[in-house]
């Protein structure tokens, strides 16, 4: 009975932290029934979804390189989460950050010392990403438009400006496939682990979340932001700059989504050849929900995300099963973490067997 | 004894947040009763209420009504089995008239159309049967507060309502408009409605009702005839102890003025006075009571006072010196503190911990943080301190505003306003709606701050006994204008006041402009 009461204060103290692992585990486990309904080998498609990811150094390397925009643009997400705003900027302000520096690095400054000229660009990356924070954030402020509306739809622009960029301006026309001139060896980030695209850039990345958690959690300015995400009323009667704080965090937000783009940029590819959206700031979207908005949980969020993409890729290049399934994982585990009532149910139970409890021992 | 018309057995409640509102609660009403249901704020009346008009769910327990048992799923099953609930806050359509809402869910139909004056004439003969004296055709929002619940009253017996429950229904009304009400409930008992009457105010019980139940923390601490019992011996059991229901203070002493308002006006958007030119003054040492019905201008003027809002005509100056464009930030550290009468809304955020509450408006002093940074050692040790001196009853700094009772959520507001060293307090509603215990603690807080002589306070209230008790000198506040002032809270009478609030009467302007003056 005591052990049993313990259980349910256990429950109760770390509620929001069980019930995302369980969200987790249904979308995992909902997609394994998935598979085995699609496929005619599928014990086969299974192992190969679960187990694929960690064989070999490559693979083990592909998540860890898609883990780098995705956190970037996940913590992107914490700020705009952290005033309380729905900005979905990132998307847009990863893409045309990465485009931005791959004309740079080829077209503007291609002979720039190296170890600054990278430092250069993550910054100019920043720098753009930030500019496309303020665009939602402000028309917000000042016009009071739908941030969700607004950035959605800013995204599409920004990728098409990216595009454009590509297509006009830095173009290789000797190349047979669309793709910019070559980024120079000076500008890109050093690879840290052989046999992958790893770069200097997962070390950058943890280095950010130490960062924004610090920031959010310990600094005035931080505290200002996570007072008007959680009662804006209360900041504002309290003193605080509501309209400057939330147009601040949304920059800073979208600079992490730039700096994001810069980094995957600079740390795996030779030359820039994205068409379309890559969709890293969806998923750092994606993430930070998971994560609840604080930024101590982005890496493991990322880590996840990064599995079940990658185990999806190897299941869509060696077995009959599509990769889209995947989508399927994602969507349930967004929905069932963002779903308030979720499991209310049980935790209701848990209070009622505590109270009945205490109110005994009283 | 008859079978109960109303029985709920044995409830239990246990809300997800783990509070127990209702523990084994049985409460019993015959026919044809008025029935009082007693107990401090948060006691766990409104929640027993809830359950028997179908918004919440038991927990535990039945609820039998004349005799058969039922579980409600919404609203609407009460109100078929004969339920009738008049809110706290109305519900009321503001823009329709009376008799449309009045009909509202039962409306009369002619030829497949909406039948106004059906609608009308059904309402009148209703108001007639119990001498309601209403207008059906008057359009809701020109109405006063008290007409407003008689509709709610008329609504409900529309509906087929043989058990009303009154939810506090006299905390908005003047002492005259609530003998009114007791006239009516009278004549409602006598055709043969049971009436749930929720109240803590004895000396209506006593004045009204037959028998009573009393709740406590949630479950029955007693229940009886009102009248083998006097309203000490029910006073008694409401709180466990014997409440001190007044207060001693030592008189204000005369000290420099700290805020003065000079023919102050606000228009809204509609180019309506919603404050209309009225003109006062707050000394150190002392404090300032307003009066009035609530929606009388006090809330606009708090918020103008406190920099939320702008002001369209006149001066307010604050040690001499005017607020005009102030913001918030500049007007607090000018010496203004204050407590919002929208607590979860203004006063706090709940979902924040209560150190991140009680430093909103300091944390960039240099005792509590360096150029960037928090300090968070100091903070933790200044908020232990605060929870320690303002009583707050909780597991820690870090635990979470929202998880707090009402009383201790205001008492983390408290501890944060009274100790920003502010020299003038605009406390709106600050004890509205918490337990007497934290009520009187923070009432005697606050006259013992202003007794230091070095603070002066703006007390808002709706609660009469409160301006009464707690302001050494008084003003009314009726459509915006200030009606009277009173030199000495404690010389007027409650019926004085109460034509006051009504606009009944008005005093003199000569007399009104004694309050620029000040105390004394």
């Amino acid at each position: 009975m005591d052990g049993n009461l313990r259980l349910n204060h256990f429950f109760v103290k770390y509620f929001e932290a069980i019930r995302t692992l369980v969200a987790v585990l249904i979308g995992f486990g909902v997609s394994l029934l998935f598979i085995y309904f699609i496929s005619d080998e599928p014990v086969k498609a299974i192992s190969t979804y679960m187990f694929k990811p960690f064989d070999g150094i490559r693979r083990i390397g592909s998540m860890v390189e898609y883990m780098i925009p995705i956190m970037f643009c996940g913590l992107g997400m914490c700020m705009m989460m952290s005033v309380g705003q729905f900005n979905l900027i990132g998307d847009g302000a990863n893409f045309l950050a990465a485009s931005a520096v791959a004309y740079i690095s080829t077209c503007l400054i291609p002979n720039c010392p190296p170890i600054l000229f990278p430092v250069i660009l993550i910054i100019a990356g920043a720098v753009i990403g930030g500019g496309c924070g303020v665009i939602p954030a402000y028309l917000q402020s000042k016009f009071k438009t739908n941030i969700v509306v607004v950035s959605l739809m800013a995204n599409y622009i920004l990728i098409l400006g990216g595009v454009y960029m590509l297509l006009y301006w830095m173009r290789d026309p000797s190349k047979t496939y669309v793709g910019s001139y070559a980024i120079p060896e000076a500008a890109k980030l050093t690879n840290i682990i052989p046999k992958t695209k790893v770069s200097t850039g997962i070390i950058l990345a943890f280095l950010a979340t130490i960062a924004v958690f610090w920031f959010l959690y310990r600094t005035k300015p931080g505290y200002q932001m996570r007072l008007i995400g959680k009662n804006a009323a209360f900041a504002k009667y309290s003193g605080i700059n509501v309209v400057k704080y939330a147009i601040i965090a949304q920059v800073i937000g979208g600079a992490l989504a730039g700096m994001g783009g810069a980094i995957d940029t600079l740390g795996k590819y030779d030359r820039f050849i994205w068409l379309a959206s890559n969709g890293y700031g969806f998923d750092g979207m994606m993430i930070a929900v998971i994560a609840k908005g604080n930024p101590a949980y982005i890496p493991a969020a990322a880590l996840f995300l990064a599995y079940i993409r990658i185990g999806a890729d190897i299941v869509g290049q060696t077995t009959d099963v599509p990769l889209d399934f995947v989508l399927v994982v994602q969507s349930i585990i967004v929905m069932l973490v963002a779903a308030v009532s979720f499991m209310s149910g049980f935790r209701q139970k848990s209070v009622v067997k505590i109270a009945n409890a205490e109110k005994a021992g009283v | 004894m008859d079978e109960p018309i109303l029985l709920m057995q044995n409830i239990t409640k246990v809300y997800s947040n783990g509070f127990t509102a209702n523990s084994n609660v049985t409460l019993s009403c015959q026919k044809g009763e008025i029935h009082a249901l007693l107990g401090e704020n948060g006691a766990g009346k409104t929640t027993l209420m809830k359950m028997l008009f179908g918004f919440e769910e038991p927990t535990e327990g039945k609820i039998f009504i004349k005799g058969k048992e039922v579980k409600f799923k919404g609203a609407l099953d009460a109100i078929e089995h004969g339920v009738g609930m008049v809110h706290q806050h109305f519900m009321l359509v503001d823009r329709l008239t009376i008799a449309e809402n009045v009909v509202l869910g039962s409306e009369p139909i002619r030829m497949g159309l909406f039948d106004k004056a059906g609608a009308i004439k059904k309402t009148k003969e209703l108001a007639d049967k119990y001498q309601f004296n209403i207008d059906p055709t008057a359009i809701v929002s020109e109405v006063t507060v008290a007409t407003k619940q008689k509709i709610e009253i008329l609504k409900a017996l529309l509906h087929g309502a043989e058990i009303l429950v009154l939810d506090e229904p006299t905390a908005v009304l003047t002492p005259q408009e609530t003998r009114e009400l007791f006239v009516q409930l009278n004549l409602l008992k006598e055709a043969g409605h049971t009436i749930i009457f929720i109240s803590h105010k004895l000396n209506e019980i006593k004045e009204l009702c037959d028998s009573f139940t009393i709740l406590r923390k949630g479950r029955v601490i007693g229940t009886g005839l009102v009248p083998d019992y006097t309203p000490h011996m029910m006073s008694a059991m409401m709180v466990g102890r014997d409440v001190l229901l007044e207060i001693t203070k030592e008189d204000a002493v005369q000290r420099e003025t700290v805020a003065s308002v000079d023919h102050l006006s606000y228009f809204d958007v509609t180019g309506l006075p919603v404050i209309d030119d009225i003109s006062f003054s707050v000394q150190k040492g002392s404090i300032l009571g307003i009066a009035g019905v609530e929606g009388n201008g006090q809330n606009e003027l708090s918020e103008i006072l406190t920099g939320l809002r702008n002001f369209s005509n006149g001066e307010i100056k604050l040690n001499g010196k005017s607020i005009k464009g102030l913001s918030v930030r500049q007007l607090r550290d000018s010496g203004v503190a204050s407590i919002s009468e929208d607590r979860m809304t203004y006063g706090c955020a709940p979902s924040a911990s209560i150190a991140e509450n009680l430093m909103s408006d300091r944390f960039f002093k240099p005792k509590y943080s360096r150029k960037v940074s928090l300090k968070r050692k100091d903070i933790e040790k200044v908020v232990n301190q605060y929870i320690k001196d303002f009583d707050i009853s909780c597991t820690g700094p870090n635990e979470k505003v929202g998880d707090l009772s009402g009383g201790n959520i205001q008492k983390v507001i408290v501890a944060r306003e009274f100790t920003s060293g502010a020299s003038f307090i605009v406390a709106n509603q600050p004890t509205r709606g918490i337990d007497v215990g934290a009520t009187e603690f923070i009432r005697k807080k606050l006259i013992d701050l202003t007794r230091t002589g070095e603070v002066g306070a703006l007390l808002i209230s709706a609660d009469l006994n409160e301006v009464m008790e707690v302001s050494d000198s008084l003003v009314v506040m009726h459509k915006g204008a200030i009606c009277a002032y009173f030199e000495k809270a404690k010389d007027v009478s409650e019926d004085e006041l109460g034509e006051y609030m009504l606009g009944i009467k008005t005093m003199t302007p000569e007399e009104i402009g004694l309050a620029r003056k000040g105390a004394i």
